[in-house]
C-alpha cells in the first residue's frame, strides 16, 4: 500500500529548507543558505563515473547541479523533493562538494502514479569535504524503479549514504562509492522493505581506488509476504591500494511464509596489505526476543513490529527531523501489516 | 487479591519430563522461596507458568484467580498480571528500553486511555534513579551489550513500570555483586505492601538476606520435596542439602542433565563482521 497522497503532501508543505522538483522542474525553493547554487544542466563528469559495468542507462529528462563553495559548511539538512506527478520520475541530479565544505541532503522521490522512475545522483567529494545522504522512495505497486547513486571521494573526503528503500516499485538500486583519495571512507547503509509481489535488487560497490582508505557496506532487510529481496554487497581493494580496509554486513528477516531474501557479500581483494571482512544473518524472528517481549504483555503482532522496527533503526539514528520521523514511521507500518 | 494456584504440574522438554508433579499456592502478599541444587526443575518450573513455548504441560492446573493460566497465551498471562525476571533475558537490537517498556504498559490500557508520555517518562526516570542505573539507560537498545548484573537490574526495573499482581524473580541474584543485590532486594522489598506476591527462586540463601521470604521450599526431581519457614532455610544455609537428600532416601536430586560442553569448531568470518 502506497503512503497517501495527503500525508505526503502535508509533509512537503511543512518541511522548511526544501528544493522541491516536480516532474523534472523546480517548483518551490526555500533554502535559507544563499550561496548553495542550483543549475538546471549536468556537470560534466563522465570521465568519473565508469558507468562500463551498467546493464542499461537511460539518459535523464532533466537535470540540476547542486554546488556546495568551498569550505562551507550547511548546518541544515537540505530536504530535496523529486516527485513525478504527471510524466514518470526521470531526473538526474549532480551535487559538487568543493574541498572542506560539508553538507547534509535528504532525497526523497516520490511518485503519484505508477510508472517508471529512472534516477541518478551523483556526487563529488572534494578534499576533506563530508557529505551526509539520507534517501527515501515511495511509489505505488506495479512501478518500476531504475535508481543509481554514486559518490566519487577525494582525499580525507567522506561520505556516508543511508537508503531507506520503502517503495512499492519493482526497483533496481545501485549504489556506487569510490574512493579516490587517500584517508577517504565512504559507508553506504541500505534499509529495504518489501511487500506484495515486489521484487528488489539493492547492489553496493564500494571501490578503494587509493591507499588507506575505508569502506563500510550495511544492507539491512525485511521481506514480506511474496516478496523477494537481494542483496549483492562488493568491496574491491584494486592492486596497491594498501592499508585500506572494507567491511560488509547483511542483517534480514523473512517475514511471509512464500518470501525470499537471499544476500551475496563479496570481497574482491587484489592486494595484500588489507583489512577486509564480510557476513549475512539472515532469517525469521528470533523465537527467545519474541517470547521476551510477549512475556510482558505486548501481543504477537505489537512484539514484531517493535523487532522488524529493531531492524530499520540506523534510519531512525539519521532523520534528525520529528515530521519525518513520524512519515517513515507510518511509511513502515503500512508495508508491514 | 491475586491468587496463583498451582496444582499436579507436570510437564516436559522434547518428550523428557523435568516437572513431575509440583503443587503450590502463592497468595498476594505473600513471598515465597524455592530452593534447591542445579538441575532440578526450578527454572522450568518459572517457564512453565509465564508460557515458554518449548515446554509442554502434560497433567495439572495453573489458575490465577480462578482463571486457566494454561489456556491462555504469554501476553495474555503478563496482561493478567504475571511477571517473570529472567535468568537470562533476551537481547533485543534497535528497540529502546523505554520504547518496549511504554508499549508494554500501553498493551495494558485500552485505546482511550492511554499513557501520558509525560507521565511516562517521569515515572521512568525515577525508576531508573532507584535501580542506581545510568541515565542514558532509556535510548540504550533493550539489553544489548549489557553486563549480567544490568539485565538484571532492568528486569526489576520492568517489573516496577508494570506493577504485577504475582512476580516471579528467576536467580535474580546470580550475577550480582554485593552492592547490585542490595539495590534489587532494597527495591523489590519496597514493591512489597501487601498485594504483591512474589515467588524468588535461588540456588543460595544469600538473596533471602535482602528479601525477607514466608515460606521456603525445596525443590528436587521435579517436585516440591519440602516446605518451611525461615528454620528450613537457615538450615540449608548451614548443611546444605545432603540431609534433605538422606532424609527423603533421594539419591540423584537432578531431572535436567546438565548441559554437555559445546565443542567450537571454527569461527568464520560472520560473526566478526555482525559484531561491528
Amino acid at each position: 500500500m502506497a503512503m497517501n497522497k495527503e500525508a505526503f503532501n502535508e509533509l512537503i508543505d511543512r518541511l522548511d529548507n526544501v528544493l522541491i522538483f516536480e516532474d523534472g522542474h523546480l517548483i518551490k525553493q526555500t533554502l535559507s543558505d544563499a550561496s548553495i547554487t542550483i543549475q538546471d544542466k549536468n556537470a560534466p563528469l563522465n570521465a568519473l563515473f565508469d558507468n562500463t559495468d551498467d546493464d542499461l542507462r537511460i539518459p535523464a529528462d532533466t537535470a540540476s547541479t547542486i554546488t556546495i563553495k568551498k569550505n562551507h559548511v550547511v548546518e541544515a539538512p537540505i530536504y530535496i523533493i523529486y516527485r513525478g506527478k504527471t510524466t514518470s520520475l526521470n531526473h538526474k541530479t549532480t551535487i559538487l562538494l568543493e574541498s572542506n565544505a560539508q553538507a547534509n541532503v535528504f532525497e526523497y522521490l516520490y511518485n503519484d502514479t505508477i510508472s517508471t522512475v529512472n534516477f541518478t545522483s551523483e556526487s563529488v567529494i572534494d578534499t576533506n569535504a563530508n557529505l551526509t545522504y539520507t534517501s527515501l522512495a515511495s511509489m505505488p505497486k506495479d512501478s518500476a524503479a531504475v535508481i543509481k547513486r554514486s559518490a566519487y571521494v577525494k582525499r580525507y573526503g567522506q561520505v556516508t549514504y543511508t537508503n531507506a528503500a520503502f517503495s512499492d516499485a519493482v526497483t533496481k538500486q545501485d549504489n556506487h562509492i569510490i574512493l579516490a583519495g587517500e584517508y577517504a571512507s565512504g559507508t553506504a547503509k541500505t534499509i529495504a522493505l518489501t511487500s506484495d509481489k515486489q521484487e528488489t535488487l539493492i547492489k553496493t560497490v564500494v571501490e578503494h581506488k587509493a591507499p588507506k582508505t575505508e569502506g563500510f557496506i550495511e544492507h539491512y532487510g525485511v521481506a514480506n509476504d511474496e516478496s523477494t529481496l537481494l542483496f549483492e554487497g562488493i568491496g574491491k581493494i584494486h592492486k596497491n591500494m594498501k592499508r585500506s580496509n572494507a567491511r560488509q554486513s547483511n542483517k534480514g528477516v523473512v517475514l511471509g511464509d512464500k518470501a525470499r531474501l537471499d544476500a551475496n557479500p563479496l570481497l574482491l581483494i587484489d592486494e595484500y596489505d588489507v583489512e577486509a571482512s564480510h557476513g549475512a544473518a539472515i532469517g525469521q524472528i528470533d523465537e527467545d526476543q519474541l517470547y521476551y517481549l510477549m512475556s510482558r504483555g505486548l501481543s504477537q503482532k505489537d512484539a514484531e513490529r517493535l523487532i522488524i522496527n529493531g531492524y530499520l533503526a540506523p534510519l531512525n539514528d539519521v532523520l534528525k527531523n520529528d515530521l519525518l520521523k513520524e512519515h517513515v514511521q507510518a511509511l513502515l507500518n503500512s508495508k508491514i501489516q | 487479591m491475586a491468587i496463583l494456584k498451582i496444582e499436579n504440574l507436570h510437564a516436559e522438554v522434547e518428550g523428557k519430563e523435568i516437572l513431575k508433579g509440583v503443587t503450590l499456592t502463592i497468595e498476594g502478599g505473600e513471598t515465597h522461596a524455592i530452593m534447591g541444587p542445579n538441575g532440578t526443575g526450578k527454572s522450568t518450573l518459572a517457564s512453565v507458568i509465564m508460557g515458554h513455548p518449548r515446554f509442554e504441560v502434560t497433567k495439572g492446573t495453573i489458575t490465577l484467580d480462578g482463571k486457566d493460566v494454561l489456556e491462555m497465551s504469554v501476553d495474555e498471562r503478563a496482561r493478567a498480571g504475571l511477571f517473570l525476571a529472567m535468568q537470562a533475558p533476551s537481547e533485543v537490537p534497535g528497540v529502546t528500553n523505554s520504547d518496549f517498556i511504554k508499549t508494554a504498559m500501553n498493551a495494558r490500557l485500552d485505546d482511550d486511555n492511554k499513557l501520558s508520555l509525560f507521565k511516562f517518562i517521569r515515572a521512568y526516570d525515577k525508576a531508573v534513579k532507584e535501580l542506581k542505573m545510568s541515565d542514558d539507560l532509556p535510548h540504550r537498545y533493550l539489553n544489548e551489550g549489557f553486563s549480567g548484573g544490568e539485565k538484571k537490574r532492568n528486569e526489576i526495573l520492568q517489573m516496577k513500570m508494570l506493577k504485577p499482581s504475582i512476580a516471579i524473580l528467576d536467580e535474580i541474584d546470580s550475577g550480582l555483586d554485593v552492592d547490585a543485590l542490595k539495590v534489587v532486594g532494597d527495591n523489590v522489598t519496597e514493591m512489597k505492601n501487601g498485594e504483591l506476591g512474589l515467588l524468588l527462586i535461588t540456588h543460595y540463601q544469600r538473596l533471602l538476606d535482602y528479601i525477607n521470604a514466608d515460606m521456603v521450599h525445596v525443590m528436587m526431581q521435579g517436585r516440591i520435596v519440602k516446605s518451611g519457614d525461615t528454620e528450613l532455610m537457615k538450615k540449608i544455609d548451614q548443611n546444605g542439602y545432603d540431609w534433605i537428600k538422606e532424609e527423603l532416601g533421594i539419591d540423584d536430586e537432578r531431572v535436567v542433565p546438565e548441559e554437555e560442553e559445546r565443542i567450537i569448531l571454527g569461527q568464520c568470518a560472520t560473526k566478526e563482521a555482525l559484531d561491528e
